[in-house]
């Protein structure tokens, strides 16, 4: 028969590890992005299509970001070929991760730059939002009807978000401009 | 009440200890950025002296000191917790999204879980004192290590890197209070049996682990943080243009977007 303390240290015990455990975990995703290089960081990025994303986006905005007077053209079908279904969305997805450990860089070696870094941030989250409402919509199986709407939305955004980038380290006259470039 | 070798000793390292932290703090004017953690060590300073000397009025008032200097010292690590999580997540004049409604939810389980197992361990003790002491340890521990680990999990997920000192204080909280656990659990575990011998050997060994810790903030606290790299004037210029245009943009989008 166990006993009310041999509970307790059973379970403290277990609640110790796990403290341990997610801290270890954690602690080497962050060492990791410490040590990240920004060669290291671009080389994580998935190839997206950039011309698809872009004609997508440019679907439902114009270059400055205004919704488009004339409204989208593209029907389901199409955005659904041209960003490679949600596997393609997954693809973006992941690059929003990198583009979050970007923003760590960013703020890391340039402490000032918080406002872009932050941005970055935000708009990864944002796009992040929008797929997670995709794979929603896929669980309960009603994908066609939910993707064009998130799956544009994500796609403007993630257009402009690293196209707001690229000006900056353009506008910096950064090195990695072309690398970043090449990458996006 | 006796004292033996092995107490005095310790307690005047943890008293030397706080106190050598204390004058690093001032010198190096961490006050400006740390108001409460140099509060906090101020108080550990205090309680230890104030402690020394009530110890040989009794165990009434050793007890009511002890306990009323447990509970401002569990307010104030939680406060320092709160200085540490503006330093990291605040680091510009807002919050970083949903960090807020995340922390609450993080206090809530903590304080449940916390609760709970203080509530199921039952402590081998005969006087309520004693097993008050030991069940406020216990709550302590967990709860600033349960919000030690959540801080770090947050910030990676939301890539928000951490100051040089800011993670050294954390991390030597986080590691005392999961030391803090262990030595509670098993003070909770063993009580007072054999005339409180395996309780003190349990509160010698956290206290040395405590004097390691501030060891550890000494010394890190003592060197400067690296400078940071400035932006060049013109690219300053230039990240100000772009990102009130990427609000402009990106907040209209993101306002027809998620509607």
């Amino acid at each position: 028969m166990i006993s009310r303390l041999d509970l307790f240290v059973a379970i403290s015990a277990l609640l110790l590890i796990a403290l341990v455990v997610t801290a270890g975990v954690y602690w080497k995703k962050s060492r990791r992005a410490a040590d990240s290089t920004w060669e290291s960081l671009l080389e994580r990025l998935n190839d997206v299509n950039r011309g698809n994303v872009a004609r997508v986006a440019l679907d439902l905005i114009d270059e400055d970001g205004v919704n488009s007077d004339a409204g989208p053209e593209l029907d389901s079908t199409e955005i659904w070929k041209l960003l490679g279904g949600l596997e393609g969305m997954e693809r973006l997805e992941a690059n929003c991760d990198v583009l979050i450990d970007l923003a760590f860089y960013v703020q890391r070696e340039y402490p000032e730059a918080l406002v872009i870094a932050e941005d970055l941030r935000l708009k990864a989250r944002e796009i992040q939002w929008h797929v997670s409402r995709l794979k929603g919509a896929a669980e309960r199986g009603n994908l066609e009807t939910s993707f064009a709407d998130y799956a544009q939305r994500a796609a403007a955004t993630y257009y402009l978000m690293t196209r707001h980038l690229l000006a900056l380290y353009e506008a910096g006259n950064l090195p990695g401009y072309s690398q970043l470039q090449a990458a996006l | 009440m006796h004292l033996s070798g092995i107490d005095l000793v310790l307690w005047l390292a943890g008293f030397f200890v706080n106190l050598a932290l204390l004058v690093v703090l001032l010198i190096k004017r961490r006050f400006a950025s740390f108001p409460i953690f140099v509060v906090w060590i101020a108080l550990s300073v205090v309680r230890t002296v104030t402690l020394f000397i009530v110890y040989r009025m009794g165990r009434a008032p050793y007890f009511y000191t002890y306990w009323s200097f447990g509970f401002a010292d569990l307010i104030l690590q939680l406060v320092v917790f709160y200085e540490a999580a503006v330093h990291i997540f605040r680091p510009g004049p807002s919050w970083t999204s949903d960090v807020r409604r995340a922390f609450l939810w993080i206090i809530a389980i903590a304080l449940v879980v916390g609760i709970a197992l203080t509530w199921l361990g039952a402590p081998a003790a005969d006087d309520i004192e004693s097993r008050i002491v030991i069940r406020g340890n216990f709550l302590s521990s967990v709860l600033v290590s349960e919000l030690f680990i959540a801080m770090i999990g947050m910030s990676v997920k939301l890539g928000l890197p951490w100051r040089t000192h800011v993670a050294r204080i954390v991390q030597g909280l986080g590691v005392y209070s999961l030391i803090g656990i262990v030595s509670s659990c098993l003070q909770t575990y063993f009580g007072f049996i054999r005339g409180g011998e395996a309780y003190r050997t349990i509160t010698h060994a956290r206290i040395g682990a405590y004097v390691i810790c501030v060891g550890f903030w000494i010394v890190t606290l003592y060197m400067e943080a690296p400078e940071p790299k400035s932006l060049p004037e013109e690219m300053h210029r230039q990240l100000v243009l772009v990102q009130q245009r990427a609000s402009f943009v990106l907040g209209r989008l993101g306002g027809s977007g998620q509607a």
